[in-house]
C-alpha cells in the first residue's frame, strides 16, 4: 500500500519523507473547516473566526455586527459564513479600518454588503483580498429609523417612527430594491417632491436610474398613481405626483406606498 | 408631529370608504389619520393621547362607515381631479353660463358645477 504524505507541508517531493497525513487532514482537505459559531457584535476589525482551509463560519450576534477584515486569507481559499441568528452582518468594502490585507472587495461599493438572518456571504482569496464570489442578503432589513431620511423638497414631510409600516431594503449585487409604505405622515409647504433616503449609504450611478409608478394618498384623497425616481444626487428616492403638483398640506394624512429598483456604486 | 397611535379591529364585511372614514375621524379630532389596507386592522394616529371614550369612538366611526363604492370612489376623485380635467370642465361650464345668461338664469360657480358632477356620480 502506497504510503501518502502530506506533501503541502513537509515533503520533499520524494514521497518518501515528511509526516503521514492522517484522517483528520484529509477531511480538512476535502470537506474544508467548520469553525465555531461566531458572535461579534458591533464594528469587528481585523476579524479572527479561524479561517483554516475552506472554511465556513456562522454567525449569530446577538446584536448587528461590521466585518471590515477577515484574517487568514491565502490564495484561493474559500470563505462562506450564513448568518444563523436574527441580527445583520455588514461586510465592508475596502475598508481602511482593519490592515489593508484580507479586505473585502464587494460588488457593490458605496455600501457594506449585508446578511441579514438566513442570508450568506462567500469570499474567495486572491492573494491580497477577499473577492466576494456569492451573496443572498437573506430577510429584508430594515434600517433604524431616523427622522432625517424623509424630507421635503421643501418644507417638511415629517415621518413618525410609527407610520413607518415598511422601509427596508435588499442588495443583490450591485442592485438595490427599496419598499416603502409610509401612512398618517404630515406635509407642510413641502413643494413637489417628498424624499426618502436611500439606505445604509448605498449611491445610486448617475444616469442608471429609471422612473417607476407608486401609490400615495394626498392628504386623505383617494389612491393615486405617481412617479418615482432617485434623484441626481444619487441618494435620495423623490416622490412626485404626475404633473410635479405641490404636495398638499396634511397633518397625518399623506401615504406613500411603492418600490424602487437601482443600480448603486 | 409626535404621534398616539390606536388599533382598531373592526369585523365589518365591507371595505370603508376611505375619504368618509377619514371626515368621520378628523370629527372626532382634527389631527386624526389612518392607516389601513384592506383586512381587518385599523391605525388610527392622533396628536394627542388616547382616552377611552374616543377609542370607542373611534371604532364606531370605522364599523359604521360608509362602504367603499365606484360611485363614493368617483366622488373622492373628483375632488382630485388634475388639471386638465379642472380645464376642460370648467370650459364647458362657461359656455353653459352663456346659454343660461340668454335664459336669464343665474351662472353655475366652478363649486356648483363641481357638486352637481359629484351628485351625478352617486346616482350611476
Amino acid at each position: 500500500m502506497p504510503t501518502s504524505f502530506l506533501n503541502l507541508v513537509n515533503d520533499d517531493g520524494s514521497n518518501t519523507l515528511g509526516t503521514l497525513i492522517d484522517k483528520a487532514e484529509f477531511q480538512a482537505l476535502l470537506m474544508g473547516t467548520v469553525v465555531a459559531p461566531q458572535t461579534n457584535t458591533g464594528a469587528v476589525n481585523n476579524w479572527a473566526p479561524g479561517v483554516d482551509g475552506h472554511t465556513f463560519t456562522r454567525w449569530a450576534g446577538t446584536s448587528d455586527a461590521t466585518f471590515s477584515v477577515c484574517a487568514g486569507g491565502q490564495a484561493g481559499l474559500l470563505h462562506v459564513v450564513r448568518n444563523t441568528g436574527t441580527k445583520v452582518g455588514y461586510f465592508l468594502h475596502a475598508s481602511g479600518l482593519s490592515s489593508a490585507a484580507n479586505q473585502f472587495a464587494n460588488s457593490a461599493t458605496s455600501g457594506p454588503t449585508p446578511i441579514a438572518p438566513g442570508g450568506w456571504i462567500a469570499h474567495r482569496h486572491d492573494g491580497s483580498v477577499w473577492q466576494l464570489v456569492a451573496h443572498q442578503q437573506g430577510a429584508l432589513i430594515t434600517p433604524t429609523y431616523a427622522g432625517g431620511n424623509f424630507t421635503g423638497s421643501a418644507g417638511s414631510w415629517t415621518v413618525d417612527a410609527g407610520d413607518v409600516g415598511c422601509y427596508a431594503y435588499k442588495l443583490e449585487g450591485r442592485r438595490l430594491t427599496v419598499w416603502f409604505q409610509l401612512a398618517t405622515t404630515s406635509v407642510a409647504s413641502a413643494g413637489a417632491g417628498l424624499n426618502i433616503a436611500l439606505p445604509a449609504g448605498f449611491v445610486a450611478v448617475a444616469g442608471k436610474t429609471i422612473i417607476l409608478p407608486f401609490f400615495y394618498n394626498d392628504n386623505g384623497g383617494v389612491t393615486t398613481v405617481g412617479q418615482s425616481q432617485v434623484d441626481p444626487s444619487g441618494v435620495i428616492i423623490r416622490l412626485l405626483k404626475i404633473g410635479f403638483a405641490n404636495w398638499a398640506n396634511a397633518t397625518n394624512t399623506t401615504a406613500v406606498f411603492g418600490m424602487v429598483d437601482v443600480e448603486v456604486n | 408631529m409626535a404621534g398616539f397611535y390606536q388599533t382598531v379591529t373592526s369585523a365589518r364585511a365591507t371595505e370603508p370608504d376611505q375619504a368618509g372614514l377619514i371626515a368621520a375621524l378628523r370629527a372626532l379630532d382634527a389631527t386624526a389619520g389612518l392607516q389601513h389596507a384592506p383586512g381587518p386592522t385599523y391605525v388610527v394616529k392622533k396628536a394627542t393621547a388616547w382616552t377611552a371614550p374616543q377609542i370607542t369612538a373611534a371604532q364606531n366611526a370605522i364599523d359604521s362607515a360608509a362602504a367603499a363604492t365606484p360611485q363614493r370612489t368617483a366622488q373622492s376623485t373628483i375632488d382630485q381631479w388634475p388639471l386638465d380635467l379642472k380645464a376642460a370642465f370648467l370650459l364647458v361650464m362657461e359656455q353653459v353660463n352663456v346659454l343660461r345668461a340668454f335664459h336669464s338664469l343665474p351662472a353655475f360657480t366652478a363649486q356648483q358645477f363641481y357638486d352637481a358632477i359629484k351628485a351625478k356620480a352617486l346616482t350611476l
